[in-house]
């Protein structure tokens, strides 16, 4: 489904060039279940905006579904940015629109939609739809994040340090919905550095200074 | 709804657009709806001075024929003339519908105009207040005989009428059917037409009439009040420019301290048409919010220059809708600038500006 093939991304720090993606190479199957992990800086980050769709890449090729990312219109990169839901280290809510809204803001910009309370009641935040982030603990923030991916049936799931602001209970609880949201065919790929983390994923895949070491 | 909610939650962030755009709409509609009542009570006031009418008074007469001359180029229908009444000159001026307006105010007692149908009563006088004792007429409806004719009293001029002709203490005001008798040695003759003022000067000899055109008179006054509306206007269009200058320079600050959530909802999936058309609504929301807020400000001072200088100045905000939608228009296209800024900022820009993530 994704295959990048000796990507190089750049970038200048102090007029010399920083090589955040160094000639990597990596395939991520359909239905996979992976965790990248790495020291910080080396590289994850950038690998998962590649991915999504938010950045590009420099010299190299990124496939998505067998097609060449890099020859991408307008058009197909905003559908490809549509295909993929991110999940971030801080959420990422609107703190002014509510639950509901936060989830249903995605259906402003895409056809397709689930059943908003079939999607709540699976994330368990049934009872939180009215409330503002603020009210909200980071696990049930983050719950709601994932909600707002599933809400307009996107096939991956790119998560950014998922865990990254939840004590270990809440952790564990995402991770088990990212299982069983795997288990129901969605791609999910984890960027993280906790180890613990990264073992409850199907597959490991190491980082080192822009490249794949595993 | 969402748009709503979204201007509400960034309101901090318009107070300044709010704020800059009403002091430019109110300022728009005062200079207006202001200039327009002094130019519509200007007006209304030469009605009802009977400025309305080009007059002309003879110093001397010249021949017989000249009257009917005058009359009949010029359509004019009233006139009046001197009348010596025991051995002194009293104007006897008679009138119409125009001229009678002259007449309609300034009475304190009673009113010289007593219309039957649309007609006046032949055999009414009114007579200025030095001939009251000299008629020993004290009341209105009280009958005098002047001429050999017998007139009732429907309108005593009291002093202080504020006339163009000075002084009306010493006339004695008769209606259409009688004015003819007293035309012989006639002084005034009104006209709704202008004065062909050569043609008056070949008929009568240069020095031989006083020539007031009050419709000059009333129209240049007119001129000045709108060319002093126009100025105003034009300035107040100025202070628009410059709260729009300041509108943009919010709203370009606006959009970069808003970065988080337009990456949010680029990678939810919004297009730059989606954030585009966003911030677009989202000022015309913003201006249509200040036009309401306007409106309530003008109304507030109108009522209370109502209440303060006990006038009566009229709130026409459908008239003003040209300028309000000329605002609204000239606001809204200046937002284009920065909501295209804005649908061009990229995710990455935004994960960059640490904002995002």
């Amino acid at each position: 489904m994704i295959k990048l093939d000796k990507a190089v991304k750049k970038y200048k720090v102090d007029n010399k060039d920083l090589l955040a993606l160094n000639y990597l190479d990596l395939i991520l199957e359909e239905n996979c279940f992976v965790a990248i992990v790495g020291v910080s800086g080396c590289g994850k980050s950038t690998l998962l905006n590649v991915i999504a769709g938010y950045d590009k890449i420099d010299y190299g090729y990124y496939y998505f579904n067998n097609k060449d990312v890099n020859k991408f219109s307008k058009k197909e990169k905003s559908k490809l940015i549509k295909n993929i839901g991110v999940i971030f280290q801080d959420f990422n809510l609107l703190e002014y629109l509510t639950v509901k809204e936060n989830i249903l803001l995605a259906t402003r910009y895409m056809n397709s939609k689930k059943d908003l309370l079939k999607v709540a009641k699976k994330l368990d935040i049934l009872d939180i739809l009215n409330k503002y982030p603020s009210q909200l603990s980071g696990g049930q923030k983050q719950r709601v994040a994932i909600a707002r991916c599933l809400i307009t049936n996107k096939k991956i799931i790119l998560a950014d340090e998922p865990t990254g602001s939840l004590d270990k209970d809440n952790a564990i609880k995402i991770m088990e919905i990212f299982k069983k949201l795997n288990d129901e065919g969605i791609a999910i790929v984890i960027v993280t550095h906790d180890e613990n983390i990264a073992s409850r994923c199907k597959k490991i895949i190491r980082m080192e200074n822009g490249r794949v070491v595993n | 709804m969402w748009l709503i909610k979204e201007v509400f939650y960034q309101r901090k962030r318009h107070y300044l657009t709010i704020i800059a755009s009403c002091i430019a709409i109110v300022l728009v509609l005062l200079v207006n709806i202001i200039s327009s009542f002094i130019i519509e009570n200007v007006n209304l006031s030469f009605e009802q001075l009977g400025l309305n009418i080009s007059c002309i008074q003879l110093l001397e007469k010249r021949n017989d024929n000249w009257i009917d001359s005058v009359i009949e180029i010029y359509d004019i229908r009233k006139y009046s003339s001197y009348k010596k009444i025991q051995g002194r000159d009293y104007k006897v001026i008679g009138c119409n519908s125009n001229l009678s307006k002259v007449f309609t105010f300034n009475f304190e007692r009673g009113h010289f105009l007593t219309p039957t149908g649309n007609r006046y009563n032949d055999n009414q006088i009114v007579i200025g207040s030095k001939l009251k004792h000299y008629f020993n007429c004290y009341q209105l409806n009280d009958f005098i005989n002047f001429n050999g004719i017998t007139f009732q009293v429907v309108g005593i001029l009291e002093k202080d009428n504020y006339n163009l002709y000075e002084d009306f203490d010493d006339c004695i005001f008769i209606f259409e059917g009688y004015v003819k008798d007293y035309t012989q040695s006639g002084l005034y003759f009104v006209s709704n037409k202008v004065f062909d003022e050569s043609y008056i000067s070949e008929l009568l000899g240069e020095d031989n009439y006083f020539f007031i055109d009050q419709r000059q008179t009333k129209d240049s006054l007119i001129a000045l009040l709108n060319l002093i509306r126009n100025v105003l206007l034009a300035l107040s269009f100025v202070s628009v420019v410059v709260s729009i200058i300041c509108i943009v320079n919010n709203s370009l600050s606006n959009i970069y301290s808003r970065m988080k959530e337009i990456g949010i909802k680029k990678a939810l999936g919004a297009s730059n048409e989606d954030i585009y058309r966003q911030f677009i609504l989202e000022s015309i929301l913003i201006f249509l919010i200040s036009i309401v807020i306007s409106c309530l400000i003008v109304l507030a001072i109108i009522k209370l220059i109502n209440l303060t200088t006990k006038n009566e100045v009229e709130i026409d905000f459908v008239s003003n809708i040209k300028y309000i939608t000329l605002i609204l228009i000239i606001a809204s296209s200046c937002n284009i600038y920065p909501a295209k800024k804005a649908s061009e900022i990229t995710i990455i820009e935004t994960i960059k500006n640490n904002e995002f993530s």
